[in-house]
This record gives structure tokens, sequence and C-alpha cells, in this order.
């Protein structure tokens, strides 16, 4: 087997707080943003990478395209660790990884022009004058806004939520990346033209580009993505096959997020198998499994210590004491029924 | 429709919402007609810009001063848009409130949740201070929240306890109907179940109606028994919510339900192409037909007529026979 295109081991990234603080207070105090994931990305595969805002999904998507330095732990693109590197020899593997961002509305500059904005990347990469109009209007194409020549000269504001997120992803592929990391893509727009965006996405793996689509959405993950990592804070709680994961989920979490997805039909009524609560204190973590205080099946010996992730079926895997005795598993999986 | 003997509650005729845009006028809600008694649930769903949010700030009187309305809201038989803001007040919070879109977000940072949510009570009730705070403490332990946290400021709620205390703020003056403007948008999955829950069971216990809108079709249909599908301004379907998802009638409803990705039901998921039309120029025939798989040379020069069969209004010249699966 090849080795996969990306690579988190271990990555562990924490926030300082305190320090030369707001009212001087010299901490040692850290955020636990992330808390040692791994995860692969095989190339031309679209893993989702899902769990609620505040489970540091974002981090990692900030920490792979190098916004964010991790504590501890490596990220290796195709055989490089990326986290050693100085800003030069990062530079090719910038250009290789393209990240877009969740909200259309603000990530585009609005005195830019959509040329302009796909050819920003084109410039600072050194990419030959020559050839940036065709790139430009190349890569306009391919996400579906055509003639390229009706959008070129065009102002953010003047293009739909839809549009603007196409713009967006035409930047990122115009740079011609090896992997997108899609944060949120969809969530600022509409039901309607998500599908389509979406579609987008399938339609670029299938040009071979590798995706690992950072969501809450699960519904939409589940339709795009050939595994599915599920995070709870800062933590992978489960990770395997989508189809895997979603006939057979074993952790309580992703559980509960599948049992949550509100179906269409009202005569099924989603009625989340959790236990309300909050998150736990992501400065002072607690010992144990941080889903044990709103577990459903949560026992004592939860709150001993942090659960490793342990194999549960064919290439999945899920981090509970309960799955890891078999106990999971076997009751049916909640899913909201199709109509 | 349903026609109980009794005069509904509220009743919305024919409202209609034109903004004055300086170069012209911008047509954002026609012809908007329903009706509600105590404990009825109407949603209403449609893309951005199709006019749900104008619709209810319409009622709460609560547009801009371009806004140019026209029609009814009638409150027990009596038209609360018909004396101006004088006449809108004493019903605004007390009779009519409302939970902003983005209301969580929206409290006051330097004050703590408790304050905000007794200065209604204060302002609408004239409590005294006490009395306000014991009102407080009712109004979060009804939403969930434990009343001890009434002295805790916004950055010490997560998103959806600030969501619930922004319903509890609604809640606050005992109004008869409330208005929820994407209430569950911004939240995660296991939050959003949990709001909806909420809205039922506040709706069932204080026998408050609800109108409940949000471009998120399933999240409706976990909480209203109709639903209202506007596009372009108009509703174009209203009908029991089960009728609704099972056996659309009008094309645009069918599209927005293809839409919906469903678990389990992986690649079947359709956009709809094309966008809204623009509202600044009169729509001449059907406001959906250019995106319409099934319109017709009709479509495009008459506007549809609603068109009321049974329990379900629809606007469409070929509308799918009444009882047709999808």
């Amino acid at each position: 087997m090849n080795a996969p295109l990306l690579q988190l081991s271990e990555l562990t990234v924490r926030y300082p707080l305190g320090g030369a603080g707001f009212f001087g207070r010299s901490g040692h105090r850290v955020t636990h943003a992330v808390e040692g994931v791994s995860l692969t990305v095989e190339a031309g595969q679209i893993v989702a990478l899902v769990g609620e805002s505040g489970c540091g999904k974002s981090t990692v998507a900030r920490t792979i395209v190098g916004l964010q330095h991790a504590t501890s732990g490596r990220v290796i693109f195709d055989g490089t660790d990326l986290t050693g590197l100085r800003a030069r020899a990062l530079r090719p593997y910038r250009r290789a990884i393209q990240l877009v961002h969740q909200d259309p509305y603000d990530a585009l500059d609005p005195r830019m022009t959509v040329r302009a904005i796909v050819e920003e990347g084109l410039r600072i990469h050194h990419v030959p004058r020559a050839d940036h109009d065709a790139i430009v209007r190349g890569a306009l194409e391919r996400v579906g806004l055509t003639p390229a020549d009706l959008v070129l000269d065009r102002f953010p504001h003047q293009l739909s939520g839809g549009q603007r997120q196409r713009v967006a992803i035409a930047a990122a592929i115009a740079l011609t990346p090896r992997l997108l990391v899609a944060d949120e893509p969809v969530s600022m727009l509409d039901v309607s033209v998500r599908a389509s965006v979406l579609g987008l996405i399938e339609d670029l793996r299938r040009d071979g580009l590798a995706v690992l689509l950072i969501t809450h959405d699960l519904a939409g993950a589940v339709m795009l993505a050939d595994r599915l990592a599920v995070m709870y804070f800062g933590r992978i709680v489960e990770e395997g096959p989508v189809g895997e994961v979603m006939d057979f989920p074993a952790h309580p979490y992703t559980r509960a997020l599948l049992s949550a997805i509100p179906s269409p039909d009202p005569a099924v009524r989603t009625v989340p198998d959790v236990v309300a609560g909050e998150l736990p204190d992501a400065v002072h973590p607690p010992p144990g499994c941080a889903f044990a205080s709103r577990c459903p099946v949560a026992e004592p010996r939860c709150g001993g210590h942090v659960p490793p992730l342990i194999e549960v079926g064919s290439g999945h895997r899920a981090a509970c004491i309960l799955a890891a005795r078999g106990l999971i598993p076997n009751a049916p999986a909640p899913r909201p029924p199709s109509f | 429709m349903t026609t109980p003997a009794a005069a509904p509650l509220l009743e919305v005729r024919d409202l209609g919402v034109d903004f004055d845009i300086g170069h012209g006028q911008l047509h954002a809600v026609r012809g908007v007609s329903f009706a509600l008694h105590a404990r009825d649930r109407l949603g209403i769903v449609g893309e951005s810009g199709c006019g749900k949010s104008t619709v209810v700030l319409a009622m709460m009187g609560l547009l801009p001063p371009n806004a140019e309305v026209s029609g009814q809201v009638l409150l027990n038989g009596v038209d609360i848009l018909a004396g101006g803001d004088s006449s809108m007040r004493p019903h605004r919070w007390r009779d009519i409130s409302m939970v902003f879109q983005g209301a969580m977000n929206a409290f006051n940072p330097v004050r703590t949740i408790g304050d905000q949510i007794a200065e209604p009570i204060r302002m609408h009730r004239k409590a005294s201070r006490r009395n306000a705070d014991n009102r407080v403490a009712e109004l979060l332990e009804m939403v969930g929240i434990p009343a001890a946290r009434a002295a805790r400021y916004p950055h010490e709620f997560s998103g959806g306890m600030r969501q619930r205390a922004a319903l509890a703020m609604a809640l606050a003056c005992g109004p008869k109907v409330l208005l929820a403007d994407e209430p569950t948008t911004a939240l995660d999955v296991i939050v959003q179940a949990e709001i909806l829950q909420l809205l039922r069971r506040v709706s069932d216990d204080l026998g408050v109606a609800l109108v409940f809108i949000s471009h998120d079709l399933p999240a409706v249909a976990q909480v209203t028994e109709r639903v209202a599908v506007m596009y372009a301004g108009r509703v174009v379907e209203e009908a029991p919510v089960a009728r609704l998802v099972t056996a659309p009638r009008h094309p645009y409803t069918a599209a927005l339900l293809a839409a919906i990705p469903r678990p389990g039901a992986a690649a079947t998921v359709r956009s709809i192409p094309g966008e809204p039309p623009r509202l600044d120029t009169p729509v001449v025939g059907c406001a959906f037909a250019p995106r319409c798989p099934s319109a017709a040379e009709l479509c495009r020069i008459t506007e549809p007529a609603n068109t009321f069969d049974g329990d379900t209004v629809v606007a469409c010249h070929f509308a799918m026979p009444a009882g047709l699966p999808r």
C-alpha cells in the first residue's frame, strides 16, 4: 500500500491562556483544543471530520494548512512532516493543500473582482503571468460558473451565496492542489444550493483531488465521504468507512448525533439519545471520557481514564470502554427512516 | 383549511410588503394569508430572500420606515396594523412575541442574562424588581436552565443555552403568539433537536400559537402541524406537514424536498437549478417558472391563483393531483 497523502499523527494543539494576560496573570494554563488526533486521507478520498462547534475540528483544519502551529504530533503530507518545516520549505505544500472557508460572505475581499480573487494565489505562487487568464477561466468553468466572462469582473456582493462559495473553491483549485480542506463549505448556504456545492466537491474528487470535509452536518457528510471521523472535545471518538459507521455506530456520541438528525417525516419525532449537558472545561479536561457527563450509558469506570481508540470492525475504531466490550454495536442503529 | 367554530386567535389577511429602494419598489411579500388558533403551529419555509422573515417582522410592526405594509393582521378579530405603531405597541411582546434570528448572539455581554430577561417584564408588566426576578427564575426553569444561572453573563452560556434564554425572554410577558425566526439555524444537531423539542413543549404547555420560520424543512416538520412554503414573496403551497412532505403538490415544494440530504438515501439529492427572481421588477407569470421542470407557456404569462382544496392551498397551474405520492 502506498503511503497516505495526508497523515496526522498524534496531533495536539493547545492554546495558551493568561501569560501576560488581561489581568497580568502569569499562567501556564492552556486550552486543550486538539488532543492526540490521528487520521489519514488517501489520494482521491473524501474524509469527513464531524463534530459540534468547539470540538476542535476547525483547529485541525488550520493546523493542516499551516495557519496554526501544532503543540505536538505530526502533519505528514506525501511523506514529509510539515510541522518542522520553515516557511520557504513549506511553500510548495501551501500550494498543494488548499483551504476553503466556512463563510463565503466573509472569505472574499469585497473590493476585489472575481478575477483578482482567483488570480491572487497564482501571483503568490509565481505562476507565469501569461498563463493566468487561461487558468482563472478554467477554474471558474470547472466550478460551474460558465461562461467565466459573466462573473470575471464582478464583485462578491453581486454574487449569490452559492456563487461566492464556487468562487472560493475556484480560487483553491486554480493552484491545482492535491488536498482540499473544506471547513463547513455549505453550512452558510441555502438547502437548495447546498446539494450542488456538495456535488461539485464530489466532481473534483473524481478528478483525483483528495478532500478533508469538516462539517457538523452529518447527513451531508454521509452523502459524500468515503470515511467518517467523529470528534468530541478535541479527540476523535470514532472513525471508519461511512457505511460501517452508519450501520454500526459504536460510540454513544456518534449514536446521539445520528439520533438527532431531524426527519422530514413529522411522524418520526427526533429525540436525541443524549443527556442534556454542557461540554467539560477545556482548561481542566476531565481525567476520563469527556462524553461521560452526557452519555446515556456511562458507568463509573468511564471517569477513570480516557478510553483509547480500539478496533471495533474492519477499519473501524471507536474510543469507548463499552464498545470495547462489544456492548454497543449490537444495539440497533438509530437512523431516521427515508420516506 | 381547518375550520373549528371558534374565530382564530390570529389571522393574517392578504399581507403585502413593498420596500421603497430609491429607484423603485421591491415587492418582498405579496398576498400572504394564514390563520392560527391557540396551540396551532405553523411553519414557513423557503430560501433566503423569499420574504419569510419580512412576514413576521411585519406582524410585529418592526419593519424599517421604507417598508409599506398592506393587508391585515387580526388579533382576536382586531386589526393591530390599522393604527400604526400606537395600535401595535400594547400588543408587541405581551400578545405577540418573537425570537429573532441570531437572538442567542444579541444579548448584551456586560449585563447578566437574568437582568436582560427581566427587562421586558419590568417595562411591559410594570413589575417590581422582586416580582420580575421571580418570573425570570420561573421562565429559566421552564426552558431548562437552572434558575441560579440568572446571575451569569452571556459568555458563560453555551450557544444552546443562550438560545433557550432568548426563548425565555420572548415568553417573558406571557404572549399568545410566538414568532420564531430561524431559532435553530446556527446550532449543532443535538442542541437543535433539544430546542425543537422545547418549542413543541412550550407551545403545548402554555397554549402559545407558534409561527416557526426556517429554511430547514426537516426542522420545521419536527415542530409544526402545518407548513407554508414561500417563494419570491408568495405562499406557493400550504398544507398539513405530513401531506406536504409525502405528497407535495407544488413543483417548488417537491424540489425543496429533493434537496434535503438524508442518511440512507445517498446520491438522490438534487439542487434546484437557477436562482430566485429579482423582486424589484414586477413578476410576470409564475415566479418559479424559470426554474420549474414542468413549466409551460401558460406559466410564463399568467400568475397562478391560489387553489383551495380541502386543507391545502396551492398556487400552480399544473399542481400535482392530491393524494399522488412523489
